[in-house]
C-alpha cells in the first residue's frame, strides 16, 4: 500500500516535489520505521540525529516528501520532530527557526502578546 | 465470459490509476498554493537561501505540526506572523486544561468564561473542575467533533450543543450542583453524544444517571456498541438503576466492561435492592450482547448475582472475561470459580475466561 506511490511517482514525469536527495533519505525509512517502532529509546537517538544533521529547510521538504508519498509513519515522525524542537521555545528562537519575519504592525503584536500571555510564560532560555 | 471479465477488470485497474494520478496531482499543486507573494515565491527555489522555508508548507502540514503541541505552544505561535495568527484555532486537536486558563482570567470582569470552539476540531479533552458557585461556563459547538473527553463538573449553564459525530468518549462527571433537576442536565449532557460507538462512563455519571426517572426523556443510543463504566464511587451509593436504564437505550450493544467498580453498592454482603427488582431483560442484552468483561471482581454475591443475571439473559454471549483484582474473601475463591461455571447460559456458545489479575 505504501509503495504504490513510491513505484507510480518514478513513472511520473512531472516530480519536482521530491528531488533525489530527499527520496535516498525517505525510501529507505520504511526500514528504519520498522526497526524503530521496535526501540523508543533508538527512535529519540535518531531524532537527535536528524535535528542536528538536517536543518529545518531539509525537514520541511522532507515533510513535504513524506506527504506527496501517502506515508504516514514518516509524515507524523517529521512533523512531530518539528514540534518538539519548537516546544516551551521562545517566539524569537521559533522564529530563528524557521526563518520567519514578523509582518504585523508595531501595535498588533503587542496585542496579540497580551492576549496570549498565558502561553507565553515559562518558556525555555534562548 | 472470462474474455470480458478481464477487460472488466482491466478497465477497473485503469481507473484507479487515473484516480490515484489525479489525487496525486492535487497533492503536488497543494504545495505550491502556499505562497504569499511571488517575491518569497521566488526565494523558494532558491536552495541556498534557507530563510522562510517552513511557509512552504500548505496550511493542513502546518497544523498537522501544531497538532503534536501543547495548546499553549500552539496557541503561542500565533504571534509568528500574520498567517501563523489563525492556525492553531485550525489544529483539530484540542486537550484543554482548564485549570491553568482560568487562573489567568480570573482578573477580567466578563460574566461569563466562555471557549469558542470553531467547527473544524474533532477531539477534545475537557478538564472543568469550576465549582458551582463560580461563575465560570463553558459552551462547546463543535459539529465536527469525532472524541470528546469530559471530566469535571457539570454545572447549571455549562451548554453542550448536539455532537452528531462523536463516535468515541468518555464522560466522568465528579460533581454536579445538585438541584433538582441535575439528572435530566446529565441524561440531556450525554444524550447530545446519540451517535456515539463506544462510550465510558465513570460511577459518579452512572449513580447520577439512576436517578432519572423519566423514561421519555431519556434519550436511545442506537450506535452504541460499547459500553464502559469505570472506578469506585462513595460506599453509599448504587449505580446499577443508571447502568440498567443505559442498556435499555441501547438496543446495538455489543460489549459491556465493568471495571474496578463499586458500584453494586458498598455492602457487599448485604443484597442490593436494584438488583432485587427482577431484571427485566433489556433488548440489547438478550439479542445482542456478545461480550462481557468484569474486572476487579471479588466474588461477592452481589456481584456472583449480576453475572448470573446477565448469563441468563444474554441469549448470543460469546465471552464472558473475569478478572480479579482485589484479594476477595479467601474463603470463597475456590468457590466462586465452580459456582459461575454452574450458572445456567442461556448462550451454547458462551465461554467463561477468568484472569487473575495483580491485587491492588
Amino acid at each position: 500500500m505504501k509503495f504504490c506511490t513510491v513505484k507510480q511517482y518514478f513513472d511520473d514525469e512531472n516530480n519536482n516535489n521530491v528531488t533525489n536527495g530527499i527520496a535516498t533519505t525517505v525510501i529507505p525509512l520504511p526500514n528504519k520505521h520498522l526497526k524503530i517502532k521496535a526501540n523508543n529509546k533508538e527512535m529519540e537517538q535518531y531524532e537527535q540525529e536528524l535535528l542536528r544533521n538536517v536543518m529545518p529547510q531539509e525537514l520541511t521538504k522532507l515533510i513535504l516528501a513524506a506527504n506527496y508519498l501517502n506515508f504516514k509513519e514518516a509524515l507524523d515522525f517529521f512533523c512531530r520532530t518539528v514540534a518538539n524542537a519548537i516546544q516551551n521555545k521562545s517566539v524569537d528562537y521559533v522564529r530563528k527557526f524557521f526563518g520567519l519575519e514578523s509582518d504585523f504592525e508595531p501595535g498588533e503584536e503587542e496585542k496579540l502578546c497580551k492576549e496570549f500571555a498565558w502561553s507565553f510564560e515559562g518558556v525555555d532560555e534562548d | 465470459m472470462k474474455l470480458q471479465r478481464i477487460e472488466t477488470d482491466e478497465r477497473e485497474r485503469r481507473e484507479t490509476q487515473r484516480i490515484e494520478k489525479a489525487e496525486r496531482a492535487k497533492r503536488r499543486n497543494v504545495s505550491s498554493v502556499t505562497c504569499l507573494s511571488p517575491v518569497r515565491q521566488n526565494a523558494q527555489t532558491n536552495t541556498d537561501d534557507y530563510q522562510d522555508i517552513i511557509s512552504s508548507l500548505p496550511n493542513s502540514l502546518l497544523t498537522h505540526i501544531l497538532s503534536f503541541l501543547p495548546i499553549r505552544d500552539s496557541v503561542s505561535t500565533s504571534i509568528l506572523s500574520s498567517r501563523w495568527r489563525p492556525l492553531w484555532t485550525l489544529v483539530p486537536v484540542l486537550d484543554l486544561n482548564q485549570v491553568g486558563l482560568v487562573e489567568r482570567c480570573s482578573e477580567e470582569k466578563s460574566e461569563k468564561f466562555k471557549f469558542v470552539v470553531v467547527g473544524t476540531l474533532k477531539r477534545l479533552h475537557l478538564r472543568w473542575n469550576v465549582q458551582p458557585s463560580s461563575k465560570y461556563r463553558f459552551q462547546i459547538n463543535t459539529p465536527a467533533l469525532e472524541y470528546f473527553h469530559f471530566s469535571g463538573n457539570l454545572n447549571g449553564d455549562d451548554v453542550l450543543e448536539n455532537l452528531p459525530n462523536v463516535v468515541e468518549s468518555v464522560v466522568q462527571i465528579e460533581g454536579c450542583d445538585r438541584i433538582n433537576d441535575y439528572a435530566k442536565r446529565v441524561w440531556d449532557f450525554v444524550g447530545k453524544l446519540f451517535n456515539v460507538i463506544s462510550l465510558e462512563l465513570n460511577a459518579i455519571t452512572a449513580q447520577i444517571l439512576s436517578h432519572g426517572s423519566n423514561h421519555e426523556d431519556i434519550p436511545t443510543f442506537h450506535y452504541l456498541s460499547s459500553l464502559k463504566f469505570c472506578g469506585s464511587i462513595g460506599f453509599e451509593w448504587y449505580a446499577w438503576h443508571g447502568v440498567r436504564l443505559l442498556l435499555c437505550q441501547a438496543p446495538k450493544l455489543q460489549t459491556l466492561i465493568i471495571e474496578d467498580s463499586f458500584m453494586l453498592g458498598s455492602n457487599l454482603t448485604k443484597p442490593n435492592p436494584f438488583l432485587e427488582e427482577r431484571l427485566d431483560v433489556p433488548e440489547c442484552i438478550s439479542s445482542h450482547l456478545t461480550t462481557c468483561i468484569y474486572k476487579g471482581f471479588g466474588g461477592y454475591e452481589n456481584e456472583m448475582e449480576l453475572v448470573r443475571q446477565i448469563l441468563k439473559a444474554a441469549r448470543v454471549l460469546q465471552t464472558l472475561k473475569i478478572t480479579v483484582y482485589r484479594i476477595p474473601n479467601l474463603k470463597n475463591r475456590p468457590h466462586f470459580h465452580r459456582e459461575l461455571s454452574k450458572f445456567h447460559k442461556s448462550s451454547q456458545n458462551c465461554q467463561i475466561a477468568f484472569d487473575e489479575g495483580y491485587f491492588k
